[in-house]
């Protein structure tokens, strides 16, 4: 580990640089901010915030045929890039959307975009981390960003009685994973994920009564993270309290970068792809039991839901349990499945809040009874809303449709036909779920024939998700080709 | 059994008791104060260890830092604490049934581990050297230690974004 450096300080940078950008934007805002007292003037700091992004996008397509690790404890390869790629594209969309509301909602905006960014930051920092103190510095940084953006709107009591509730729970599954960590430093010796996966090779059924518990610790953190049964409960009263810009980060963010860790320690640490030891069952039970529950319990939960912010909180834990189903199948066609998923899931949820937010900028509402008549009263983002949904449902022909075909047919090669049966059955559960929503939008008759407009920004936000929802249905096949070269990272070759 | 063996479970129970005092009195003060005399413990341990810059840092940042923090804290909001509330709620049962089946899963685990047991490696005398030159050694624990300073940017921008008088 403690070698010569391989690369010289320009080399590491230039590697750094998606991070680096994200960093230069995030400080740039908060010092240049404080010297434009009048809200006119601050009308560019969305704007910064998205050219940082998009510079960050740029630098992480010039990586792309890159494979050297940056230092010890972070990698630079194909898997980590498209997570960034995927995180910073669906940062873009969240920025598009946050525009009106934060600035209704606060005066501190140059604050909220620095802490947005650093945030996604981290994300991309976790995307390549190979080390468990890297990864544990990460993942609590995102944490602590989450907390804080989730309490941002201090004077709205519920603002902050969500960013507590997340933050209590949060802080103690975050103990309880880096247990877990400290188990497995302390039967390995190594925190790199390469060092515990060589310590672990030919000792698996030795040390399995032992892995066994450190591994629930561990990946019961990540399970909160992703929002995995039992450590969801988090998730409904954050999503509802929350800013809903933060609420649509919170939805996107750290499933993306949750999945990025959980299956590269997962593929790192154990190959059981390839391996079929004891362990490796464990493993695998483990997660398709959380996958099972987290499914089931997301849908039918969601089944009661009022308010359509803690509809989508279930929503998307149900989502997280269909992403699991791809993380077991172990397969390079797993992995690309879970990749295609995150970029469908992301576009068709950002989709769904950027109408939400556009709703209640105007009507100050999140109750799915208000959006009666709809259709009537903005048919674009009625139509618009519904395309997002059936692509959550995964419904031809818009891109979750392709996102679930793979999913289970990964899980069918890896001989789960039963979990890929049960994902189709949870899926039909989660229509009626999003059925309310339609059915109030077009079938319920309006209280006021009053027209909704919507922001020119959210207009942006909401045209490129709805048109990624259906270009990404479209052109399903060679985007999972395109998926499929970042597999290779897990499976040699 | 040998001095290092009564001095660990000394210092143990001295943790583990404190650590129970913590969650169960009702005066957060005389909580605080019982968490300080846990990180003290737990200074101890370390020592044990052979691991003394860690228990100087343990005194240094948790008994002196973060305790302080916390009963400035407990000053602070002394009008939010209504010391008749019960210091738990119906769920309490419910939280130690877990708790129960972990420690019994963890102790289970323990015991039923046939641990190698090897003679303690010598402490290098630089030991303290080599640490920092690990954090800030590209090839160990530079990029942790630098987000770590960023890290703490970001709290301190958040802080003052929520907390600030308006």
């Amino acid at each position: 580990m403690f070698g010569e450096p391989t690369l010289t300080i320009g080399e590491t940078l230039g590697l750094l640089a998606p991070e680096l950008l994200l960093l230069i934007t995030a400080l740039s805002i908060l010092g240049v901010e404080a010297f434009l007292p009048h809200d006119e003037e601050r009308r560019w700091i969305p704007r910064a915030t998205l050219t940082g992004l998009a510079l960050a996008l740029i630098a992480t397509m010039a990586l792309w045929n890159n494979t050297a690790p940056v230092l010890a404890v972070l990698s630079c390869d194909p898997f980590a890039l498209t997570i960034k790629a995927i995180m910073l594209i669906a940062a873009g969309l969240v920025v598009l959307t946050a525009d009106v509301y934060i600035r209704n909602h606060t005066q501190r905006q140059g604050e909220f975009y620095a802490l947005l960014l650093l945030a996604i930051l981290t994300i991309c920092l976790l995307s390549g981390t190979t080390d468990l103190v890297m990864l544990f510095v990460t993942f609590e940084f995102l944490n602590i960003l989450s907390y804080i953006l989730t309490g941002y709107l201090w004077e709205d009591k519920r603002s902050t009685e969500a960013a507590i509730k997340y933050f209590l729970y949060g802080t103690v599954l975050s103990a309880v994973m880096l247990y877990g960590m400290s188990w497995f430093y302390g039967l390995t010796g190594a925190t790199d994920l390469h060092g515990i996966a060589r310590a672990l090779t030919g000792q698996e059924s030795a040390l399995r009564p032992v892995v066994l518990p450190a591994l629930i610790l561990t990946v019961a953190g990540l399970a909160f993270k992703i929002g995995g049964v039992p450590f969801h409960q988090w998730a409904p009263d954050t999503y509802e309290g929350a800013p809903t810009p933060v609420a649509a980060f919170l939805s996107v963010g750290p499933q993306i970068g949750g999945f990025a860790i959980i299956l590269r320690v997962l593929l790192t640490v154990l190959p059981f792809g390839t391996s079929t030891t004891e362990l490796a069952i464990d493993w695998a039970t483990l997660l398709i039991t959380i996958s099972v529950l987290t499914m089931t319990l997301g849908n039918l939960v969601a089944l009661w839901q009022e308010n359509i912010k803690r509809l989508l909180a279930y929503s998307s834990i149900a989502q997280a349990g269909y992403v699991l189903v791809g993380v077991v199948a172990t397969s390079p066609l797993g992995v690309a499945a879970v990749l295609f998923y995150l970029i469908a899931y992301a576009l068709a949820n950002l989709g769904i809040f950027a109408a939400i937010i556009a709703f209640s900028n105007q009507t100050g509402s999140d109750q799915i009874e208000d959006y009666a008549g709809l259709h009537r009263r903005a048919p674009g983002l009625a139509m618009i809303m519904i395309i997002c949904l059936l692509s959550l449902t995964g419904l031809p022909p818009t891109g979750g449709f392709f996102a679930k075909l793979w999913l289970f047919s990964a899980a069918y090669d890896a001989g789960l036909l039963w979990l890929a049966v049960l994902g189709v059955v949870n899926s039909v559960i989660s229509l009626s779920c999003y059925w309310k929503i339609i059915h109030a939008m077009y079938l319920l008759p309006a209280e006021t024939e009053e027209r909704l407009s919507t922001s020119p920004m959210l207009a942006v936000a909401l045209g490129v998700t709805v048109v990624g929802v259906l270009v990404v249905g479209i052109f399903s096949g060679p985007l999972l080709s395109l998926l499929q070269t970042a597999a290779p990272t897990f499976f040699g070759g | 059994m040998t001095l290092q063996q009564i001095l660990f479970l000394i210092f143990s129970a001295i943790t583990l008791i404190a650590a129970l005092m913590v969650v169960t009195r009702r005066n957060l003060c005389h909580a605080a104060l019982f968490m300080v005399l846990s990180f003290f413990g737990v200074a101890g341990l370390y020592v044990l260890l052979e691991a003394p810059f860690l228990a100087g840092v343990q005194v240094f940042i948790y008994v002196g830092g973060i305790s302080t923090l916390i009963i400035f804290a407990i000053v602070l909001t002394r009008d939010v604490v209504d010391p008749t509330l019960p210091p738990h709620n119906r769920q309490w049962i419910a939280g130690a049934l877990v708790m129960a089946l972990l420690c019994s899963v963890l102790i289970w685990t323990v015991l039923g581990y046939q641990w190698t047991t090897t003679t303690p490696g010598q402490v290098p005398a630089d030991s303290i050297a080599r640490l920092g030159t690990i954090l800030v050694d590209p090839e160990g624990f530079l990029l942790p230690f630098e987000v770590t300073s960023v890290l703490l940017f970001a709290v301190l921008i958040g802080a003052i974004t929520i907390a600030r008088e308006r």
